[in-house]
Parts: C-alpha cells; sequence; structure tokens
C-alpha cells in the first residue's frame, strides 16, 4: 500500500451508475451470444393509434409522443411481469395516481376526438358538417383542458386563488372542480425562532373561486363539495336556478351572484349567514328577482336616502311617514317591507329547517346581516304539482301580481282579500306520492317511462316530469323538504319569503314542503 | 224508492275474486269508490256496497286496502310512521293509486 489517497474512497461514479441503473421489467433479455432476430434491420414498432406529435389540446406546450394512453399500456405491462421493480418510472406513475382521473379523462377525451376524427375521413359525403362538427369538439375540449391544466398546476402549487373569467366554461367543463379538495395550507417553517403568532392560524385553506362571465347555468354537483371554498364568484352567468347544495358550502364568505337570470335563492341559502355560516357579503345585483316593490324601488329607495340625509333619528316618525305613504299609495306591501326594515326586521324561527346537527349555531354571531320582513300566502298544489283550484297562483316573472304579507308593529300590510286554506291538513302522503316516490327510489324517471308504456294516465306522466325537473334543477330526482327534511318527489306546497339584506334589498328565498300538513303553522291562515 | 240503509263494511273485489271487507269510512278516502259507493249517484255499487275492479289484481287491492287503514289511523298525527311499500308493486300500485284517487 503506498498511501491512503489512492485509495478510491468509493467506486467510481460512472460505475456505480450502470450498476443501479434499472433495467425495464419489460425489455425481453438480450444476450451477446443470441443470435440477433430476423429481420431487424426491417423492423417497424406496431402503429399506436394515436401516436402524433404534440398533445392534442393545443401547441403550446413541446411537441412529445408520450400521451396518457402510452403510458397507461406500459403500466399494465409492468404490472403482468409480476415483479413489481420500483423503478423511477413506476414511482413517478404513483405520484400520478392522484391524476388518474385526469388521464383517464383525456384518454377518454381523446378517443371522442379520434372518433370524430374517423368519422369524417370515413365518410367523404358529409365533409360538409364533418370538419365543423370536429372543430366544435376540438374547440369544447381546449376550454376544458385549459380549465384543467389551470386546476391541476394550482392545486400542485397548492395555490388558493383560481381565476377562470372569461374561459367559455359550460357546466360539464369544470365537474372535477371538486379536486380543489386536494389543497392543503403548508404549514409554516419557523425554524430555530420561536413562533410567533402567524404560526396558530388555522390550517385550513381559503379558497377563492372565480368563475365569473362564463356560460354556466346549472353549476356542477362535485362544486358544493368543496368545503373549504370561502370566495366564490359566479358574476355574469346564465343561472336560472341555484341548487340546494349551495348550502353545503358552509365555509363560504362571500357569494358573488350579480348578473344571473336567478328568480329567487333557494331557502338553504340562509343557512350560510351567521350564526350558522360565515356568510358575510351576497352580491346579487342584475338579477331578475321576483321583487314586489319592483317598480316602485327606486322611489321607495329615494325617501330612504331622504331619511338618511335628514339624519332623522326618530324611528316612529319615519315609520308614521311611510305609513301615510302606504295609504295613498298601491304598492302597500312595497311600504310595509320598508317599514319592517324600519323596524330591524322580525324573527320568523329559522329553526325548523335551519337547524342542522352537524353545525352547531355561533354562540357570538356577528351582526345579523339578513332578517326576515315578509312572505307571500301559501301557493298550493296538488299531487301531480299543479296548482289547486283556489289557491293563488306562484308568480313566475316580476311582472305577476303577487301578495306579500307584512306584520309589522303598526298593522299588516298586504293581507290578501281572501286567504286560500287547504282541504286538509293531514301528514300522510297520498298513495300515488307514496308510489311515485317508490318508482323514482329505483328506477330514473325516463326508465320508469318507458317500462310503464305510452298509454300512461296524464297524472303519472307529469309525476314523473316533477322527477326529471328535479334531475335537471338539484341533480336528483328528490328535493329535500324545507320543514320535515324528508325527501320528496312532488312539491306540493311553496311560499316566497322576503329577507332584507342591507342596501335596503328585499331578496326572495323560496320555501317548498312535502305535503300540505309542513305548511308552517304562521302561514297556514290569514294573519 | 229508499236509500238502502249504508252498511259498516263494504267489499272490495279484485279482478281475480279476491275480496275485501274494508270499513266504509276508509274506503271512502278513495275518490273513485267513493262515487261508486254515494247513493246519490245510483251506481250498482251503492245499492250492493260491492265494488268490483276489474283492472286491479289481489295483491296491489290488498296494498291498497292497507293503505287506507294507514291513512285513516294517521289522518290526525303529526308524527307519521314510513307505510311499508314492496318496491316491486310500485308501478303496479301507481297506476292503481291513480285510478282510485288515493
Amino acid at each position: 500500500m503506498d498511501g491512503e489517497t489512492l485509495l478510491p474512497s468509493s467506486p467510481p461514479l460512472v460505475a456505480r451508475n450502470l450498476h443501479s441503473s434499472p433495467i425495464p421489467s419489460s425489455d425481453p433479455p438480450m444476450f451477446s451470444s443470441d443470435d440477433a432476430p430476423e429481420g431487424l434491420d426491417n423492423y417497424e414498432a406496431p402503429r399506436s393509434k394515436r401516436k402524433r406529435a404534440g398533445p392534442w389540446w393545443g401547441a403550446s406546450q413541446p411537441a412529445t409522443t408520450e400521451d396518457p394512453s402510452a403510458k397507461k399500456t406500459k403500466f399494465t405491462r409492468n404490472m403482468d411481469s409480476g415483479v413489481w421493480m420500483n423503478s423511477d418510472e413506476a414511482e413517478e406513475e404513483q405520484v400520478d395516481e392522484t391524476w388518474s382521473n385526469l388521464s383517464q379523462f383525456l384518454t377518454e377525451a381523446d378517443d371522442t376526438a379520434a372518433n370524430a376524427f374517423a368519422v369524417s375521413k370515413s365518410s367523404p359525403f358529409i365533409s360538409a358538417e364533418g370538419p365543423d362538427q370536429h372543430e366544435t369538439t376540438q374547440m369544447d375540449d381546449y376550454i376544458e383542458a385549459r380549465f384543467y391544466n389551470t386546476l391541476r398546476e394550482g392545486v400542485q402549487a397548492n395555490r388558493t386563488v383560481y381565476h377562470f373569467e372569461h374561459t367559455q366554461l359550460q357546466d360539464h367543463d369544470i365537474r372535477d372542480i371538486d379536486q380543489l379538495n386536494a389543497v392543503i395550507k403548508e404549514p409554516l417553517d419557523p425554524g430555530t425562532e420561536a413562533p410567533g403568532e402567524e404560526y396558530y392560524r388555522s390550517l385550513t385553506p381559503e379558497l377563492y373561486v372565480n368563475l365569473s362571465s362564463n356560460f354556466l347555468k346549472r353549476l356542477t354537483p362535485s362544486l358544493f363539495t368543496v368545503a373549504n371554498l370561502t370566495t366564490l364568484v359566479l358574476r355574469d352567468n346564465d343561472i336560472e336556478e341555484l341548487p340546494p347544495q349551495i348550502g353545503q358550502l358552509r365555509n363560504l364568505i362571500i357569494l358573488d351572484l350579480s348578473r344571473n337570470q336567478l328568480k329567487w335563492l333557494p331557502y338553504e341559502v340562509l343557512q350560510l349567514f351567521p350564526p350558522y355560516g360565515k356568510l358575510t357579503r351576497l352580491m346579487l345585483l342584475g338579477n331578475p328577482f321576483l321583487e314586489r316593490v319592483n317598480r316602485r324601488r327606486v322611489r321607495l329607495a329615494d325617501i330612504h336616502s331622504l331619511f338618511g340625509a335628514v339624519k332623522t333619528q326618530d324611528y316612529a316618525q319615519r315609520t308614521r311617514w311611510l305609513h301615510d305613504l302606504a295609504r295613498i299609495t298601491t304598492e302597500a306591501a312595497g311600504a310595509g317591507l320598508l317599514i319592517k326594515h324600519l323596524e330591524g326586521g322580525g324573527e320568523r324561527s329559522r329553526e325548523t329547517w335551519l337547524r342542522n346537527p352537524t353545525t352547531a349555531p355561533d354562540p357570538n354571531p356577528g351582526p345579523m346581516t339578513v332578517r326576515y320582513v315578509g312572505a307571500t300566502p301559501p301557493f298550493y298544489f296538488d299531487h301531480t304539482g299543479e296548482p289547486v283550484r283556489g289557491s293563488p297562483r306562484p308568480p313566475i316573472s316580476d311582472q305577476d301580481a303577487f301578495d306579500v304579507v307584512v306584520k309589522t308593529k303598526s298593522g299588516v300590510f298586504g293581507r290578501p282579500s281572501t286567504w286560500y286554506q287547504p282541504a286538509s291538513r293531514s301528514r300522510v302522503l297520498p298513495l300515488f306520492s307514496l308510489s311515485l316516490h317508490s318508482v323514482v327510489t329505483q328506477l330514473l324517471p325516463s326508465e320508469a317511462k318507458e317500462m310503464l308504456g305510452d298509454d300512461l294516465p296524464s297524472e303519472i306522466k307529469r309525476g314523473l316530469s316533477r322527477a326529471e325537473d328535479n334531475l335537471s334543477s338539484t341533480y336528483s330526482s328528490f328535493r329535500l323538504c324545507h320543514h320535515c327534511g324528508k325527501p320528496y318527489v312532488v312539491v306540493r306546497a311553496e311560499w316566497l319569503e322576503f329577507w332584507s339584506i342591507p342596501g335596503p334589498e328585499f331578496i326572495p328565498f323560496k320555501g317548498q314542503v312535502c305535503s300540505w300538513g309542513c305548511v308552517p303553522e304562521e302561514y297556514v291562515s290569514s294573519p | 224508492m229508499t236509500a238502502p240503509p249504508l252498511t259498516e263494511y263494504v267489499t272490495l273485489v279484485s279482478n281475480d275474486a279476491f275480496e275485501f271487507k274494508v270499513l266504509r269510512s276508509a274506503a271512502v278516502l278513495a275518490g273513485t269508490i267513493k262515487k261508486a259507493l254515494d247513493p246519490s249517484s245510483n251506481f250498482k255499487e251503492g245499492a250492493t256496497n260491492r265494488v268490483t275492479f276489474h283492472n286491479i289484481n289481489g295483491v296491489i287491492l290488498e296494498k291498497v286496502c292497507e293503505y287506507l287503514y294507514y291513512n285513516q289511523k294517521h289522518e290526525e298525527s303529526k308524527d307519521v310512521p314510513d307505510f311499508d311499500l314492496p318496491p316491486e308493486l310500485c308501478l303496479e300500485l301507481i297506476v292503481a293509486a291513480d285510478y282510485l284517487g288515493v
């Protein structure tokens, strides 16, 4: 031994790399002693169906022949070999498992695109239409893929702010938005310092999702499973009816629904306000709400601001003034709403429906931002969902006249001359409703229609179409009763409740129940 | 002609000849049966206190009778227990219920 320095402390780097480089398990063993396989020089790789340059969704990324489907086949082959090599590649695959949904989608979309292409190729006679369709598919795919890319990048980086404005998204494009549930808030590392106050904050991420200026209509069920959503901006879409699932987003602080086609809000939105929820800002401008004070609103609002200008603290005098106004104007209910608002709103017991065993009410609720002011008389329906004779009809547009009853300290405003009382308040559902419920539990409405044949009585047809309507507006054949909480198919009674939010604005919330017996006592008879 | 006395029970007959003797007060909860049994409408059923259904079989009619009693029992109660409905009967039941007006 000459000296220690001559001895290499470890095997040369190159050699080690050679040793540890994983041999792909799927490769056939080749030995130098083997004869070269015949015809190797003419060897042609088996034609890969989707082999082409660049990803299908756009040219923004570098061209590569590797696509999810190719990866998938390789993965299967590894599994078949029965040996788990735990190679680098395999690990990568495992990491990617979170995104298996995505890759599956990509494969599917790829197939669709391929099919569309095949069709346009094989039938030259419809070539006038073919390419157009193909283009549309590609455009849709592009929109959706762009959404996914943003979503995926964001989730991987644990970002909490997502902007999807002006991206032409439709409902089906955002169906995998629940992947936002994977976002976590990374804990801060205090290092060797003593941790300051910021290290003790909640580790719940606060998500901001902006979906404004798109073509959303019904939204998607998965959106409402993103529990940590704190800000949801849906401005400038085509939403006509907000699904009741919105009540699941208990962490919402800001909800922007401006410039949609909403006529009312579901009763479930009330759950989002304190003390049950955290909602502090609800933006609703630019919706065709069913407002009783609609046409007079500007005038009444003027009067209200006049009060502010005069800075009268004498509420009694203001109320008297409005009371006089109510006597001379036909819009008694509108004035009544305002009086009630000035009085500070009333307490309609929200306990029945809003009581939720999963969330206890906040013991120290902040300022109450929403207050009950009035309601329409209930509208009653028969067992197929048609309005009952004699019962007032529910308004369809804000041009329709309807009554709003406001109970104030200085009397009841807007009481209608007749008050419809249902024939029975029994809570026993008709056998028709019970069987319809059972049918819809087991079959889709369309399947049931098919099984029952064409010569169906019109009542059953109507009942089944109610279930279809439910499917399109609440993603399920059933609605949940706003009084007893049970699922049901046909709405038997509904009413609009007006709650004031600061502004003053009176927002209609629609309550719907499963039987005439479930109509709250206070609405059953004339006040 | 004097109206025949109203009996306490009426007979419902299915198309496969099963007979169910049901309290009149329960049977008239179904609109169709009520009309058929009403003496003022002068149907044969009103005189004989016996209603025959040519489109409802025994199994379904039994369930219907069960429902009529269930309805009568719980008409006033606040907390109504669920009515037991066999899934395989529901399609036939919905047609029968629509016909009977229950």
